[in-house]
């Protein structure tokens, strides 16, 4: 069987604002892409064992309330101390653009706000391969 | 990547598992299985070198939005009180367009996914219509080496899956819901072959009805199936049906089984090489050329 990538989408923390998630889920699913979601309100704990699970290749973490700079990078280092050290980590939602720089420091792969194209998300994830051969080398 | 090399890095990560029983290395071995592309290579040789515990299996099927996935997490702290561990696989469709999927299943089930006992695992079809992926078979294997005694699988609901669950699982629970009554007309043909167990799911909004259409309908067909209303939200029928699942598993010869699952093994074999032709057709095939018949010979090498 051919492989296929496969995207935990998931939302972190309170806000229960999923329509974002939803319509890059959708997006994804039409670009081929496995995508497996895991509803409103996760705790890190809970996306970072469902990701390990799934064994799936990259995480979309979608958030609005703000919490962003906590639990993005959360997600990673617990990611990384569980033993996946080639699930790719990227995030959505409301971002001020001061914050990206932190995040992509703190290993999220790229930062999506609102407006982005959503063939934007797509070419991203058709990088996930590369992206995972690079964390393989890094970790 | 090359067979050998594949082989050696999913017997790694199964015995990793079996040291470790950290789900991180069972998930990986079963990535390999899924994406392997004659997995029993792998699987005869696996099984020749891992011992195949004794484990049951038991197919939820049933119409999308019956609870099969409510009713599966209910299930889940029954069997992992029962057994010390138990694990899920929940199929969901591959888009025929785009290849690709969303596996929602998991959300019914997320309660558990912290819970060190259970192991859930989405799964694609990928481009087996309407079935269970070619690829639940394989993962069934690995996750009795790994000594899974219960394996819960949760199909697609539609199309070829009624057909491939009675093949895979031991026993099969039919899940209806109290609206159901015509879908038992619809299903009369099949629905006594397939099913060892009925579910009367949302049993609160009146079974009564459906309750009924059963019992006529067994009356006529001269067959006794159990049959358990449930309310899985609730958490109500369920230990009833933990019950009768349990028991109805003791009634089945494993040797009944064998010859239906190498069936459903070599049609999935097939069906996957047919689906690499029709691949190759399709990226070979000439569409400049208006005439389909002219299409059709010039892939006559092909074919």
């Amino acid at each position: 069987m051919e492989r296929r990538i496969r995207i935990l989408i998931a939302k972190p923390g309170l806000d229960g604002h999923d329509r974002g998630a939803k319509v890059v889920a959708r997006a994804l699913r039409d670009a081929g892409f496995e995508v497996i979601y895991t509803g409103r309100r996760q705790t890190v704990d809970q996306i970072v064992e469902t990701a390990i699970q799934e064994d799936v290749d990259a995480v979309g973490l979608s958030l609005l309330s703000g919490a962003h700079n906590t639990l993005f990078p959360k997600v990673v280092r617990k990611l990384r101390e569980r033993g996946a050290k080639d699930i790719v980590v990227f995030g959505g939602g409301v971002i001020p653009p001061d914050d990206i720089p932190f995040l992509l420091e703190n290993g999220i792969a790229a930062v999506f706000t609102p407006g982005t194209p959503l063939s934007e998300v797509v070419e991203f994830a058709k990088k996930i391969p590369e992206l995972q051969e690079q964390l393989r080398k890094e970790n | 990547m090359e067979r050998l090399e594949e082989y050696e890095i999913l017997k790694q990560k199964l015995t990793d598992y079996i040291k470790t029983q950290d789900f991180l290395h069972l998930a990986r071995a079963l990535s390999i299985v899924e994406n392997s592309q004659d997995s029993y290579e792998l699987l005869e040789k696996l099984c020749s070198e891992f011992e195949e515990k004794e484990a049951k299996v038991i197919g939820f099927t049933g119409s999308p939005g019956a609870g099969k996935s409510s009713l599966i997490s209910a299930l889940i702290d029954k069997y992992a009180q029962k057994y010390g561990k138990v694990a899920v696989i929940a199929v969901d469709p591959s888009s025929p367009f785009s290849g690709g999927a969303i596996l929602g299943d998991r959300v019914r089930m997320i309660k558990h996914s912290l819970n060190k006992k259970v192991f859930i695992r989405s799964v694609a079809t990928r481009g087996y219509l309407g079935g269970l992926s070619s690829a639940v078979h394989d993962m069934i294997t690995v996750l009795k080496i790994a000594g899974f005694k219960r394996i819960l699988i949760e199909t697609v609901g539609v199309g070829q899956s009624e057909i491939d669950v009675v093949e895979i699982a031991d026993i099969v629970c039919l899940v209806l819901t109290p609206s159901a009554g015509d879908d038992i007309q619809a299903m009369k043909a099949g629905i006594m072959e397939i099913a060892d167990v009925i579910v009367v799911n949302k049993a609160d909004l009146g079974a009564e009805r459906v309750l009924v259409a059963l019992k006529n309908f067994m009356e006529v067909e001269e067959v006794n199936i159990p049959v358990v209303t449930t309310v899985a939200l609730e958490n109500k029928g369920i230990e009833e049906l933990f019950n009768i699942l349990e028991e109805a598993q003791s009634r089945i010869k494993p040797s009944d089984k064998k010859l239906l699952r190498l069936k459903h093994a070599i049609r999935s074999i097939l069906e996957k090489r047919v689906e690499g032709v029709v691949e190759k057709l399709r990226s070979e095939a000439n569409f400049e050329n208006k005439n389909f018949y002219s299409i059709l010979n010039n892939l006559k090498g092909v074919i």
